[in-house]
C-alpha cells in the first residue's frame, strides 16, 4: 500500500514539473532568508556570492550603548558561494566562524506555484551537510558517553551535522508571501540529556513596502530538544534590492548561522530583551552565454 | 525526463553517501574524582584562561585581560566590569554568568566550556577566589 503511495506521488511530480503552466516568479527574491532558507534556488546562468553575519548579543540594558549595540562584541559570519546546475537544482558551499563549520548544501525545486492556481504553492527540497574543522575542547580525564561505562574519546564522525528541510511557499499577493519549512537536524554527538535527531518547522514571511523592499520575520519552533523559556530563534528586519544585491538587516534572538546550530542551540530570551541585530548581503552574477 | 532521472539519482547518491557516515552518540561526561586538594588559579584556572580565553581577552581587549600576567587582578579589580568574581555568592560571579551564558553572549563565543571546568572555575571561587 505504503509502495504504491510513494509511487504514485513520484508519477505526478514530472507532471507538475514539465507541465507548460506560467509559474509564479519572485515568491522571495533571494534563497536566504534570515536563518532559514526560501524555496527559491538560483537562477539559471548565474553565480552567488553571500554573505551571512551577525553581531553579538545584547540586551536592552547598559549592555545595549556600552557594546555598541553589539558591535563591539565577537561577531559570526559565513560566507558563501552558491550557482545552479540546472534550471532547479542549485548547490552552495560555505564557511562560518564559529567552531570553523564547512559545509555544503543543495537545493532542489520540486513544485512551481502557478498563475492560474493549479499548483498553489512551491516546494522545494533542501539539504547540507557540514563538518566542524576546530579543535575539539581538551577532554577531561574520566571522561564517559553517556553509558557512564564506555571510555569518551573524540571521532572524526563527531564533527559531521546534516540538516534537510522541506519548503513550502505561497506567494498571496505582490504585497504578501509565506513560507513554511519542515526541519530536520541530526547531528552525530550531542550534549548530555540531548537528542540527536531534532524537528523543527519555521515560519517566515515577506511583507512588501516598495517593489524593492520589503518588511521581513521568522519564528522556528522545534518539537523535541525544547529550550527552556522562549528561546526558540525570531527575528524581524527590513530587506532591499538592487539588481544583483540583495540586503537584509534585522534584530534576531540568536548569532548562530548554519542551519545544524540554529534550530538546536539555545538561542536568547527575546522576552527579556536578548538580541543581535545581523544582515545578509547576496550578491548575484551572471554569466555570459 | 532523462533531466529528472538524472537529478533524482543525483540527490539518492548524495543523501546515502552522507548519511553512510551517521553516528548516534552523546557526550562526554565527566565523573570527577573526589579533590582534596585546594584549586591553585595558576596550575587550574589559568590554563583553562590560556586555551579558551586569550585569542579574544589578551593586551589588546578593551575590557578584561586573561593573559597569565594580569588576569587575576584584572578579574578582581582592573577589568571594566570588575569584580568578576562574587566569593560572597560564588554562583552570581560574573565570570561565572558569562560562562554559562546567564549574562549573554556565553564566553567563550566559540561554545560553552565542559561543565567540569566551569564547576573547577566555581570551586575556586567557592574557596575565597586566592591567588594561589
Amino acid at each position: 500500500m505504503i509502495r504504491k503511495y510513494i509511487f504514485s506521488v513520484l508519477a505526478l511530480i514530472p507532471v507538475f514539473a514539465y507541465s507548460q503552466e506560467e509559474f509564479v516568479t519572485g515568491t522571495f527574491r533571494g534563497t536566504q532568508f534570515i536563518n532559514s532558507q526560501t524555496v527559491e534556488v538560483n537562477p539559471a546562468k548565474s553565480w552567488e556570492f553571500n554573505i551571512r553575519h551577525r553581531f553579538g548579543i545584547v540586551g536592552v540594558d547598559s549592555s545595549a550603548y556600552q557594546e555598541f549595540l553589539g558591535l563591539d562584541l565577537p561577531a559570526n559570519i559565513r560566507l558563501g558561494i552558491a550557482f545552479p546546475l540546472t534550471e532547479r537544482l542549485s548547490v552552495g558551499i560555505g564557511r562560518t566562524k564559529m567552531r570553523k563549520f564547512v559545509d555544503g548544501e543543495i537545493k532542489y525545486l520540486l513544485l512551481r506555484q502557478t498563475v492560474s492556481n493549479k499548483m498553489p504553492v512551491s516546494v522545494s527540497l533542501y539539504g547540507n551537510a557540514g563538518i566542524r574543522t576546530q579543535k575539539f575542547p581538551r577532554l577531561s580525564e574520566n571522561s564517559f558517553y553517556a553509558d557512564s561505562i564506555t571510555p569518551f574519546d573524540y571521532r572524526f564522525e563527531h564533527r559531521l551535522s546534516y540538516c534537510s528541510e522541506l519548503i513550502v511557499a505561497r506567494r498571496f499577493s505582490d504585497k504578501l508571501s509565506m513560507q513554511i519549512a519542515g526541519t530536520f537536524v541530526y547531528k552525530n554527538l550531542v550534549n548530555p540529556g540531548e537528542e540527536n535527531a531534532t524537528i523543527g518547522i519555521t515560519l517566515s514571511g515577506m511583507i512588501s513596502t516598495g517593489s524593492s523592499s520589503g518588511i521581513i520575520f521568522e519564528y522556528a519552533y522545534r518539537f523535541n530538544n525544547r529550550p527552556a523559556g522562549n528561546a526558540y530563534p525570531l527575528a524581524v528586519g527590513w530587506e532591499f534590492g538592487t539588481p544583483g544585491h540583495i540586503f537584509q538587516v534585522f534584530l534576531c534572538s540568536t548569532n548562530e548561522i548554519p542551519e545544524q546550530d540554529v534550530y538546536t542551540i539555545n538561542s536568547y530570551n527575546y522576552l527579556k530583551g536578548n538580541f543581535a541585530i545581523g544582515f545578509n548581503i547576496k550578491r548575484t552574477s551572471w554569466l555570459n552565454n | 525526463m532523462k533531466k529528472l532521472t538524472l537529478h533524482i539519482a543525483c540527490l539518492i547518491v548524495t543523501a546515502l553517501t552522507l548519511f553512510s557516515s551517521c553516528r548516534k552518540d552523546t557526550g562526554p561526561i565527566v565523573i570527577p574524582e573526589p579533590i582534596t586538594e585546594p584549586i591553585s588559579f595558576r596550575e587550574d584556572i589559568q590554563p583553562i584562561f590560556n586555551s579558551s580565553c586569550i585569542s579574544c581577552h589578551n593586551a589588546t581587549h578593551p575590557s578584561l585581560q586573561l593573559d597569565s600576567c594580569c588576569s587575576y587582578y584584572e578579574l578582581l579589580f582592573v577589568g571594566n566590569n570588575a569584580p568578576y568574581v562574587d566569593t560572597l555568592n560564588p554562583v552570581e560571579s560574573r565570570l561565572i554568568k558569562r560562562m554559562t551564558g546567564v549574562i549573554a553572549p556565553v564566553m567563550p563565543m566559540t561554545g560553552q566550556l565542559p561543565q567540569d571546568q566551569i564547576d573547577l572555575v566555581l570551586r575556586w571561587i567557592e574557596e575565597g577566589a586566592q591567588n594561589n
